[in-house]
C-alpha cells in the first residue's frame, strides 16, 4: 500500500476541515479510515502522516497570518485576529480527532519527542501569529476593558478571545498559566488598580462619603462580574484582581468610610449600614472597627436605657426583663438587617449584651463573705430574672392575665437572657427558693409548667446537680399528695377525728431534696392549739416509715384562721404559723393590750422573726385596716418603732373594703413574702453563696492540678473559668484567696524558682 | 415511745374534740381566733446515729459523691446489722475490698435499704 494513494483521498477532507468548509459525515468517517490504513499498513506511515499534516497546518497558519498582517489599525487587527483565532481554536479540538492514533503512537515511541497534534496546531499559531502581535493585542484588549469601565459598550468576545489565546497558547507542561499570569492577568490587575486609584479620591470629595459608598459598592459588584468574564478563574492569582479593586475603592478610604459607622448605627440606617458592611467585609482589617462600634453602641445604648428607667425597673422584675428583651431584639435586628448576621458581629453582640446584663453599675448586689468583707459586686439580673420566673409560674395577676402559650414564650425569653447571666448560681438559688415556696404554699399556677421549666433549665446547660434537686422537689410533692391522703384516711378511720382530718394538711418533705434546713430552722414554741396535733402526725408517720425522724419546719407552714371581730365581722385569715402563734395569744384576752415582751415570752420567737411577724399584723402593705393595733404613734410603722413595752391589741373594727364599701365578711392573705426565706436574710444567703463558691473554686483547682500536676497561674485561671462558667465567673480575688488556702493546707505548693507555677501535692 | 403517746393521747383528743366543736361553731367574743386549717410541714431524715456517710463524707440525705457528679442515678442508703448506715453505692465499693463495717469493724450484713 502506498502512502500517497491514501493521502490523496484524505487531503481534501483535511483541507476542508482546516478551512471550516462543510464535511459530510461520510467524509468525516472516511478520514478515520484513511488515517487508520496509513498508520497500520504503510511503512513509516505515522511519521510521514505527521510530517505532512504539520505541513498542512503550517500552510493554513501562514495563510491566516497573511490575512491578519494586512490589517493596519489596532482595532481592526484585534477584530481580524479574533475572527481567525476563533475559527482556528475551534478547529484545534476537531481536527486532531481522526489523528488520535498518531498521538497514541507518540506515547509508545517515547525515545523521540512528539507533541500531540493539537499542541502542534496551537504552537504553530503562537509561533507564526500570536507571539508577534500579542503585545499590541493585549494593549487593545485592555483599552476595551477601560472603555467598558467608562461605561461604553464593547465587544466582550474580543477580550475573552485574547484571554483564551494567552491561556491556550502557552501550555508548557507544569507552568500552564505562567505566561498568562505574567502578561494578561498582571496587566489587567494593574490597570484595575490604576483606573480606580486615579478617579476615586476625586469622586469621594465630590460625592461625599455616603454617595461614594453607593458608587464603590456598585463598582465592586461590576468588577466581580468582570473578573468572572475576562479572567481565567482557575488561576490562583486571579483573586488579586478583587484585592486590587478593594484596595483602590475601599481600603484607601477605609478610615473615612468607617468614620460613618458609629453614626449610621446610632441612626439605625440599615440600608447604608448594609452597604458599608458589604464594602468593609472585603477589606483586611476594617471589620475590627465595625465590631468596636457595635460593641460600644450596645453597651452605651443598653446601659442608658437601663439607667433612664432604673427606678421602675429595680422594683418590677417584669419590666426589667422586658426591657432587656426589647434591647436584645433591637440589637439582634441591627446585626441581622445591617450586617447579614455575620458571625463575627453576632459574637460581638453577645459579648456586649453580656456586659449589659452583667453590668453592676445600675442594679447591683453586693456579696459579702462571712468575715463581712465585700466579696464581689454583681448584677442583680440573676435575682430579677428569678423573681420574674416566679411571677410567671405562681398564681399572680400577671400569670392569670396570660395565656399558656404566652407564659411559655416568656419563660423561654427568661432562659434566653439567662444564657448571658454570669452568676447563674445566684439565679438557681433564687429560683429554687421561689419554687419551694410555690410548692409548699401550693401557689403554682400550673404543675406542668413547673416540670417543663426544670427540663428547660437542664437543656440550657444549668449544672445537673442543681437541676436534679429541683426535679426531686417536684417528685417529692407528688409523693406527699398520696401521703397526705392516707394520713387523712387514717385519721378519719380512728376515734372520731374527722374534724382533725379536715383541719390538718400534712407535708413531709425529703430533707435531701429541700435542704436539710438545719441552719434555717427557727425554734419557737408552738401554740397549744397546734401542738396538740403533732403527736398524732408523728405517730402516723412513724407507722408508715420506719427509721425516719421528722423535723418540723414551722417557719414554712401556714394555715387559715377565722377571725371574729367585736363588731361582728367574720374573716378568714390565711397566715403563717408564726402569725398564728401571735394571734392565738389574744384568745381569752380579746380586749387586752399585750406588750411585745409578753408576746416574746409566749411565742419564744427570735427577735427578728417576732418583729417581722408583728409588723405584718399591724402594718400590712396596701391594707386600709389592720388586724392588730399598737400604741406606736407614727404613721409608717417600722420595726424600729417597736420596744419591749410596745403594746398590741386586737382591732375590733377590722374590715375589708371592696368597691369603696366596708365589708364584714371576706378572706385575707397575710402571708405575702414572709416565707421567702431569701428576703428575710439576704446577707446570710449571700454568705452561703460565697461559701459555696469558695468550695467550688477549691474543688476546681484541685481537679485541674490532679490532671496537670504542675500548672501556671494563667493556665489555671483559664481552665478554672472554663469549669465554673455554668455557675459563675470566678474573679481574681477568689482564685487568689483559694490558692493561698490550698497552699496553706498543703494541697499544692508554689515552685521555688517560679512563684506563678503551682505543683500538686498528693 | 409510740404506745404511751397514743394511750395518753386519747383522753386529750376527746378533750380537744369538744373544744374543736366549740371552735368550729364560731369565734366567740372571748376567743376571736379559731383555727380552720393548718398546713403542717416537716422534713424527714434518716433516724441514724451519724447522718453523714463515713465513706464519702456526704450527708446521707443527699446523693453520694460519685452520684452527684454522674447524673441520673438512684442513690439510696443501706443499713447493716450493726445499725450503721452508708450510701449503698459507697458500701458496694467498700465491701469489694473489706467485708466489714468501716465504723465498727463488725462483719457487714445488710439489714435493710431505703428502697
Amino acid at each position: 500500500m502506498l502512502f500517497d494513494d491514501e493521502w490523496v483521498k484524505a487531503e481534501p477532507i483535511v483541507n476542508a476541515l482546516l478551512h471550516q468548509k462543510s464535511v459530510t459525515p461520510a467524509e468525516w468517517q472516511d478520514l478515520f479510515f484513511y488515517v487508520y490504513k496509513i498508520t497500520s499498513w504503510v511503512e513509516d506511515g505515522p511519521q510521514r502522516l505527521r510530517d505532512i499534516l504539520t505541513r498542512e497546518i503550517n500552510g493554513y497558519v501562514q495563510e491566516a497570518s497573511e490575512k491578519i498582517r494586512k490589517l493596519k489599525s489596532d482595532e481592526s487587527l484585534l477584530n481580524g485576529y479574533i475572527k481567525e483565532w476563533n475559527r482556528f481554536y475551534r478547529q484545534s479540538s476537531i481536527l486532531p480527532l481522526p489523528f488520535k492514533k498518531l498521538d497514541d503512537n507518540r506515547v509508545k515511541s517515547s525515545e523521540q519527542h512528539f507533541e500531540p497534534i493539537r499542541v502542534v496546531m496551537l504552537d504553530k499559531w503562537n509561533e507564526v501569529i500570536f507571539s508577534k502581535i500579542s503585545d499590541s493585542l493585549l494593549i487593545e484588549a485592555l483599552r476595551l476593558v477601560k472603555e467598558e469601565r467608562d461605561g461604553n459598550i464593547v465587544n466582550a468576545d474580543n477580550v475573552i478571545g485574547i484571554r483564551e489565546s494567552f491561556v491556550g497558547l502557552n501550555n508548557q507542561f507544569g507552568e500552564e498559566l505562567l505566561v498568562y499570569q505574567k502578561t494578561f492577568e498582571k496587566q489587567f490587575i494593574e490597570q484595575t488598580s490604576e483606573y480606580y486609584s486615579k478617579i476615586c479620591g476625586k469622586l469621594l470629595s465630590e460625592l461625599g462619603v455616603l454617595e461614594y459608598m453607593v458608587y464603590a459598592d456598585k463598582k465592586l459588584d461590576e468588577e466581580q462580574q468582570r473578573a468572572q468574564k475576562y479572567l481565567e478563574m482557575s488561576s490562583p492569582s486571579s483573586i488579586r484582581h478583587m484585592e486590587a479593586a478593594v484596595i483602590a475603592l475601599v481600603e484607601n478610604f477605609e478610615d473615612t468610610i468607617l468614620a460613618e459607622c458609629s453614626r449610621l448605627i446610632a441612626e439605625r440606617d440599615v440600608e447604608r449600614l448594609q452597604r458599608l458592611y458589604r464594602l468593609i467585609r472585603r477589606t483586611r482589617t476594617g471589620i475590627d472597627t465595625v465590631l468596636k462600634c457595635i460593641d460600644a453602641h450596645i453597651r452605651t445604648e443598653g446601659l442608658n436605657d437601663m439607667k433612664n428607667n432604673a427606678d421602675s425597673l429595680a422594683t418590677d422584675p417584669e419590666k426589667y426583663v422586658q426591657q432587656l428583651l426589647i434591647m436584645f431584639d433591637k440589637f439582634s435586628a441591627l446585626v441581622r438587617e445591617g450586617f447579614c448576621d455575620d458571625a463575627r458581629l453576632l459574637t460581638a453582640r453577645d459579648k456586649a449584651f453580656r456586659a449589659v446584663v452583667n453590668d453592676s453599675s445600675i442594679f447591683k448586689t453586693e456579696m459579702m463573705n462571712k468575715k463581712g468583707r465585700s466579696f464581689a459586686v454583681e448584677s442583680k439580673c440573676a435575682e430579677l430574672l428569678a423573681n420574674y420566673c416566679d411571677l410567671l409560674l405562681r398564681k399572680t395577676q400577671l400569670s392569670k392575665k396570660l395565656t399558656s402559650e404566652e407564659i411559655d414564650e416568656k419563660l423561654n425569653q427568661v432562659l434566653l437572657v439567662l444564657k448571658y447571666v454570669e452568676n447563674k448560681d445566684v439565679f438557681m438559688r433564687f429560683h429554687r427558693a421561689h419554687l419551694s415556696r410555690r410548692l409548699i404554699l401550693e401557689m403554682s399556677a400550673d404543675q406542668e409548667k413547673e416540670e417543663m421549666m426544670v427540663t428547660k433549665l437542664r437543656e440550657c446547660g444549668m449544672p445537673s446537680d442543681a437541676v436534679n434537686k429541683l426535679s426531686r422537689m417536684l417528685q417529692d410533692i407528688e409523693l406527699n399528695k398520696d401521703m397526705n391522703a392516707s394520713f387523712k384516711k387514717a385519721l378519719t378511720g380512728t376515734n372520731n377525728n374527722k374534724s382533725v382530718a379536715d383541719s390538718i394538711n400534712l407535708k413531709v418533705l425529703n430533707g435531701g431534696a429541700w435542704g436539710r434546713g438545719g441552719s434555717e430552722k427557727i425554734r419557737f414554741s408552738l401554740p397549744r392549739e397546734l401542738e396538740d396535733f403533732v403527736p398524732e402526725m408523728e405517730a402516723f408517720y412513724k407507722k408508715q416509715h420506719n427509721g425516719r425522724k421528722l423535723c418540723w419546719m414551722h417557719h414554712w407552714s401556714s394555715g387559715t384562721m377565722v377571725f371574729g371581730t367585736g363588731s361582728g365581722g367574720r374573716f378568714d385569715l390565711e397566715i403563717t404559723t408564726f402569725q398564728m402563734a401571735v394571734l392565738f395569744c389574744f384568745n381569752d384576752r380579746a380586749n387586752d393590750k399585750i406588750s411585745l415582751e409578753t408576746l416574746r415570752l409566749a411565742t419564744e420567737l427570735p427577735d427578728a422573726e417576732l418583729m417581722r411577724t408583728l409588723l405584718s399584723l399591724v402594718a400590712y402593705p396596701k391594707m386600709r385596716s389592720q388586724i392588730l393595733l399598737c400604741d406606736v404613734p407614727s404613721q409608717n410603722i417600722t420595726f424600729r418603732d417597736f420596744t419591749d413595752s410596745t403594746n398590741f391589741y386586737i382591732n375590733h373594727n377590722f374590715h375589708l373594703i371592696k368597691n369603696g364599701k366596708p365589708q364584714q365578711r371576706g378572706k385575707v392573705n397575710l402571708i405575702g413574702r414572709l416565707q421567702l426565706s431569701l428576703e428575710a436574710n439576704a446577707e446570710k444567703e449571700h454568705e452561703s453563696i460565697v461559701a459555696l463558691r469558695e468550695y467550688r473554686v477549691q474543688e476546681g483547682i484541685v481537679k485541674i492540678l490532679k490532671t496537670r500536676k504542675t500548672t501556671t497561674l494563667a493556665q489555671l485561671t483559664m481552665e478554672l473559668v472554663e469549669i465554673l462558667k455554668p455557675l459563675f465567673i470566678p474573679n481574681r480575688k477568689i482564685i487568689k484567696e483559694q490558692i493561698d488556702w490550698l497552699i496553706e493546707n498543703q494541697y499544692m505548693e508554689r515552685r521555688p524558682d517560679d512563684i506563678n507555677t503551682f505543683v500538686y501535692l498528693a | 415511745m409510740s404506745t404511751p403517746s397514743n394511750s395518753a393521747g386519747s383522753p386529750m383528743q376527746e378533750d380537744n374534740g369538744s373544744v374543736q366543736k366549740q371552735k368550729n361553731a364560731n369565734p366567740t367574743e372571748n376567743r376571736p381566733f379559731v383555727l380552720k386549717k393548718w398546713n403542717a410541714l416537716a422534713i424527714w431524715a434518716w433516724d441514724v446515729e451519724c447522718d453523714t456517710c463515713a465513706i464519702c463524707r456526704v450527708h446521707l440525705m443527699e446523693e453520694c459523691l460519685r452520684c452527684q457528679s454522674e447524673p441520673n442515678s438512684d442513690c439510696c442508703v443501706v443499713w447493716g446489722d450493726c445499725n450503721h448506715s452508708f450510701h449503698h453505692c459507697c458500701m458496694t465499693q467498700w465491701i469489694r475490698q473489706n467485708n466489714r463495717c468501716p465504723l465498727c469493724q463488725k462483719d457487714w450484713v445488710v439489714s435493710r435499704t431505703s428502697k
